[in-house]
């Protein structure tokens, strides 16, 4: 069965048959019935927008629907549903809710130091804390990345079309085949993306890492995929440093000794040696999709997991990926390496593993939490997981 | 002296008379003996009120939640995982589905072809029937179903969290789609129980709930009612025989007050009325009602005959002596009666008229039919004589006792104690709440076999029964629209705060889920996603029990610890405040529907009709007094010993749990109404006495053998009468005949004690 997307136009592409005149008119459907239905809505005086919206505090916040957490030297920090940002520094005791200005669904937090963090989530919203986590500014979303990213294309489409009307006057017939390849896949991208400014801010951002307290890279689905030189003042978009014309999504982001890496759909793996100015295509292991990537301490392993417990463990800098044991069916969500060494994973139906044989054999942990998204080490010989069912510390039996 | 008219007309044409009422009694006998008992689900709710406006106009969008019986089948023998549990499991599900009046089409359990398992893979979703069409029983086969049951998302819901049991769920047509007749609740209450008995054993235990179950139990529980009945007229004969001691003028007062209560039944079911289980109580109290009027007719007549007159004159002179007060006291009664039609709940005006027509029937049956009987029966010599006895000796004990509250002490005594009862009745009532408290199916006893079925469900099941539904109305295919998404994850998430709230069930849960399962179960994307194209998609693949296929009305299900009038006081105000702020043009978040949706609407207007009827019934029996005695001090001598009784009746609700619902409502407005009796004829004979020249005590003791006798009596009947409901399986009616007889009792004491003790301080000038 096909993937089951209604506003990714961009995997039309695949199929071949689809003519250019009906994806044309696909696009002006899409559009039309969008603006429709925007109508609709703003007939509704009482439109809300989530982005507009400050979090609400609530008691119920840690057990609540969260997807990442991060444990940032003692101070645990964790982010969800509904612009929940929690932050505990007694080892999830206690959960502070921080100040956010937003109710979008966040999905990943980082910091790059002890005040200054990032969290980024649906509807392409970055935020960014100066202290630590405990209040947040907007400082981007999709209404102003989407058309950043359209700006992009439009920018390569110029330049590449220049490109093909040189080689055309040269008379070089493979550097033009190749240009005019090049030229409508970005025109499939171009359109998707247009799309989506009409649509809104419809695009999540999944994952983000920071060098520093500066330089950052923040990823997402559709393709998009940006960074920041000013702590994230302006963002600028990637589309030309990394070559995925089809847009898939990227889900995972992290550095594992002097290489950046980013693990996708349908097996996207990269990688960048210059932090992110130009990334490299890696000979995948999985055709399915990763919805992660993470690398131990040491930089000596790096771990990709995804869909169906599919788990994959490089010692190379991703040169060369084997299979790990994992024995499970059910999708890998979250992995972290601790200060053991030792590698956990959290996959969908709450099964925890932990590998001692550096990410080639896994073992299942007792501790079962269905539903489980994210998980990083306590510190101390433990996990703490966050999920569906909210924040949960887990103990690592040996 | 010339007879009134009225007593000539009657008397002269004894035999006319007579054969009237028995052609009469006929004609309503017959169709008395038609009537049904009814349990109309629309009728014990306030149908005005604009929570169930919006349920009654949203009824048809709602009904896949609505009308569902749930059969648990238990079993003790280790778990749901073995074959010869499945094949009774199979059997069952098949025996439910031959029931008629189920939706078969929508029956679930392990064995239907909808109850499925799905898994996201990377090719997209796979799914099948939870049981194969492969299974053979086998310990792989049942491995299988095991690890099915487990993809299915059906653990706690279908299967229970212990897997300890499994449910049947059963939707229901309200009305039969082929016949076009409504569901015969009893016949299908009795079908379940068939099931129950065929496939219980020692090792099957079978748990059964639902609104259907409810009903089926009320109506099972309403036929006892004949038995209270019988009781009831049994213990009434015997006291009318020991006060009495003739046989014939008992049979004969019986008789009556017997035909009074077939004519109600009659002319109710002409009317088109039914007996619902709260009006039941009505027919009872006619009887009493009649039995005492009765017994004030014999007294009359018993004392002409001591005084020499024949059983012809005897029975006129009682008549002629009895029919005024007596007409005044019913009309009394029926005013009292009639304030409870400002109550725009059906089952409240039903009474109100069931028990109008009783006391209008009354005024015939036991004034006039009576009176016409007794002169030809007469009454026996033998009770005559011990009549005559009676009165001759000097001093009667226990009446010549009560007259002493007419001296200064212990007047001033009894009203101390009176006021003393009265502050603490107003500091004990704080505590009285609104509603039913017990959790379960309130119409029912807790120790009540649904209730235990429903306990155990609550217990092993991750569902709670008391369910709030917020309808979400927009226009057609409008639930999607991303303003209304976000609007009702935002309700979802204000209500999850408040306390007893256990979980909240929208449309935008599956909306999120499907984002997610769209992108191969990846969970990051479990959120709303905000293209409108994707959302308009996914909307249609909600399963329809979930949101009306139309799009135009998609219920929050709410589910909530319990149905106290509290939390579900918490969850209106959070709604209307939400609605107040959110609601446009194009959507609104409408109160009410679900069970607890319903009893909080029914909360507020008995919370709001409460005051207003106490108020109302106050200012009506003012009004009367005022009228009858023509002076606010006896106004205030009759009236205020109701008043206490009032506070302690509030008092003691609050002391035993019972809250202030439906049926305790018309419990006020009745225990007053025919209370107020008591106090106008000891009041009047006492003042009338007073008026002949006699000291205040010896008036009183005068009044106190001749009233006050009849007045104890009529207290004892009405309450022996109610009494024998506090044993019905039916938890309300046993509230309701409790409440009754503890004001019938007060206040008689009220009358005896009270108002000779207020009379002696407030007629003081002298």
């Amino acid at each position: 069965m096909p993937h089951q997307r209604t506003t990714i136009v961009s995997k039309l592409q695949n199929e071949s048959t689809v003519s250019r005149c009906g994806f044309r008119w696909q696009c002006l459907i899409a559009i039309v019935f969008t603006l429709f239905s925007a109508a609709i809505s703003a007939q509704g005086n009482g439109a809300k927008d989530l982005l507009g919206i400050p979090a609400q505090r609530s008691a119920k916040t840690p057990a609540s629907l969260l997807m990442d957490v991060v444990n940032n030297n003692g101070r645990w920090v964790v982010v969800g549903e509904r612009g929940h940002i929690l932050y505990s520094d007694n080892a999830g005791r206690h959960w502070t809710q921080a100040e956010v200005p937003v109710s979008v669904t966040l999905t990943a937090v980082f910091f790059a130091d002890a005040e200054k963090g990032w969290a980024v989530g649906h509807d392409a919203v970055v935020l960014h804390t100066c202290d630590g986590g405990r209040t947040w500014q907007k400082q981007v979303d999709g209404t102003q990345i989407n058309p950043l990213m359209l700006a992009r294309l439009h920018q390569l489409m110029d330049i590449k079309s220049r490109a093909l009307k040189t080689a055309q006057k040269n008379l070089d017939p493979a550097q033009q085949q190749a240009l005019a390849t090049e030229l409508e896949d970005l025109d499939f991208f171009l359109s998707d993306v247009a799309m989506a400014v009409q649509e809104g801010p419809t695009r999540p951002l999944m994952d983000l890492w920071f060098k520093n307290a500066r330089e950052g890279i923040v990823i997402g689905a559709y393709g998009m995929i940006l960074g920041t030189t000013d702590a994230g003042a302006t963002w600028e978009p990637l589309l030309d440093r990394i070559d995925n014309p089809q847009g898939l999504h990227y889900y995972g982001i992290t550095q594992c000794g002097q290489a950046l890496f980013i693990a996708g759909e349908r097996g996207l793996l990269f990688r960048s040696d210059d932090w992110g100015r130009s990334w490299q295509p890696l000979k995948s292991p999985f055709k399915g999709s990763f919805f992660g990537i993470t690398a131990s301490a040491d930089s000596r392993c790096l771990i990709a997991f995804g869909l169906g417990g599919a788990v994959f463990y490089s010692y190379n800098q991703g040169a060369r990926w084997s299979i790990s044991d994992v024995n499970s069916q059910a999708s890998v969500s979250s992995g972290t390496v601790l200060a053991d060494g030792s590698v956990c994973l959290a996959s969908v139906d709450g099964v925890l593993m932990r590998s001692i044989d550096r990410g080639r054999t896994f073992y299942r942990l007792s501790a079962r939490l269905p539903g489980a998204i994210a998980l990083d080490g306590t510190g101390f010989s433990g996990l703490v997981v966050v999920g569906l069912k909210g924040v949960t510390v887990v103990k690592v039996e040996d | 002296m010339k007879p009134p008219l009225i007593v000539s007309i009657l008397f002269r044409q004894r035999l006319l008379w007579l054969g009237l009422f028995i052609l009469l009694t006929l004609f309503f006998s017959y169709h008395a003996l038609h009537i049904k008992p009814e349990a109309s689900f629309l009728r014990m709710i306030p149908s005005d009120h604009p929570y169930i406006q919006n349920y009654l106009a949203h009824q048809q969008d709602l009904k896949a939640l609505g009308n569902v019986v749930r059969i648990c089948v238990a079993t003790t023998d280790g778990d749901i995982f073995t074959a010869a549990y499945l094949e009774t499991l199979k059997q069952m599900t098949e025996a439910v589905f031959f029931i008629s009046g189920v939706d078969r089409s929508a029956l679930k359990s392990l064995w239907t072809p909808q109850t499925r398992w799905t898994e996201v893979s990377e090719e997209g979703f796979n799914g099948g029937p939870v049981i194969p069409e492969t299974y053979n029983g086998s310990a792989a086969a049942l491995e299988q179903v095991r690890h099915n049951i487990f993809k299915s998302g059906e653990v706690g819901i279908l299967v229970a969290n212990d897997f300890k049991s499994s449910m049947i769920a059963a939707p229901l047509h309200d009305i039969d789609p082929e016949t076009g007749a409504p569901l015969d609740y009893q016949r299908f209450s009795e079908k379940l129980e068939q099931i129950r008995r065929r496939f219980q054993t020692n090792t099957i235990q079978i748990h059964i709930t639902g609104f259907a179950k409810v009903v089926g139990d009320l109506m099972a529980g309403a036929a006892q009612v004949w038995l209270f009945f019988a009781i009831a007229f049994g213990i009434l004969i015997a006291v009318l025989l020991y006060h009495s001691r003739c046989v014939r003028s008992t049979f004969i007062r019986a008789l009556t007050s017997m035909v009074a209560v077939i004519w109600q039944l009659g002319i109710l079911k002409l009317g088109g009325f039914g007996l619902n289980p709260y009006s039941m109580l009505v027919p009872f109290l006619m009887f009493a009602l009649g039995v005492s009027h009765g017994i004030q007719m014999f007294n009359t007549m018993a004392h002409e005959m001591i005084s020499g007159a024949d059983k012809f004159k005897a029975a006129q002179q009682a008549f002629q002596n009895n029919w005024v007060p007596g007409l005044a006291a019913l009309i009394t009664d029926c005013i009292g009666f009639a304030t409870l039609l400002i109550i725009r709940i059906g089952v409240i005006q039903d009474i109100a008229v069931a028990a109008s027509i009783g006391v209008a029937v009354v005024a015939f049956t036991d004034l006039m039919f009576l009176p016409l009987l007794l002169s030809y029966s007469g009454i026996s010599p033998r009770t005559i004589k011990i009549i005559k006895t009676r009165a001759a000796s000097p001093v009667q004990q226990p009446w010549a006792f009560l007259s002493r509250f007419t001296r200064r002490r212990w007047a001033a005594g009894a009203i101390i104690a009176a006021a003393l009862s009265t502050a603490g009745g107003i500091y004990l009532r704080q505590d009285i709440k609104t509603g039913d408290l017990s959790p379960g199916a309130p119409e029912l006893r807790p120790q009540s076999r649904y209730n235990q079925d429903n306990a155990y469900i609550n217990a092993h099941y991750s569902a709670s029964s008391d369910i709030f539904i917020v309808m979400v109305k927009t226009p057609p295919a409008g639930n999607s629209a991303y303003p209304v998404v976000v609007a009702t994850d935002q309700l979802k998430w204000r209500l999850l705060q408040l306390k007893g709230v256990q979980n909240v069930i929208t449309h935008v849960d599956y909306l999120k889920q499907l984002n997610s399962a769209y992108m191969e179960g990846n969970l990051k994307w479990l959120a709303v996603p905000r293209s409108q194209t994707a959302l308009n998609n996914m909307v249609l693949k909600i399963p329809p029990d979930v949101v009306n296929p139309n799009g135009a009305l998609t219920p929050m299900i709410i589910f909530l610890d319990d149905h106290k009038a509290q939390t579900l006081q918490c969850v209106v105000d959070a709604v209307e405040a939400f609605a107040a702020q959110n609601n446009t043009d194009t959507h609104q978040f409408l109160l009410a529907a679900g069970n607890a949706g319903i009893e909080a609407a029914t909360n507020i207007e008995v919370k709001k009709a409460l005051s207003t009827l106490i108020l109302l019934v106050y200012s009506v029996l003012g009004c009367v007094c005022l009228f009858a005695f023509k002076s606010i001090r006896a106004t205030l001598c009759v009236v205020m010993p109701l008043m206490l009784t009032s506070v302690l009746c509030e008092a003691l609700m609050a002391q035993a749990d019972i809250g202030i619902k439906v049926a305790t409502l018309p419990v006020i407005a009745m225990g007053v109404g025919i209370g107020v009796d008591y106090g106008i004829y000891i009041l009047y004979k006492l003042l009338y006495n007073k008026s002949q020249g006699y000291p205040l005590t010896a008036a009183f003791y005068r009044t106190l053998i001749t009233t006050g006798r009849a007045v104890v009596f009529t207290g004892l009947t009405l309450a022996i009468s109610v009494a024998t409901w506090i044993y019905s399986p039916i938890k309300f009616q046993a509230d309701m005949g409790f409440l009754l007889t503890f004001m019938f009792l007060w206040n008689m004491v009220g009358a005896m004690v009270l108002t000779p003790a207020l009379a002696r301080f407030i007629y003081t000038q002298k």
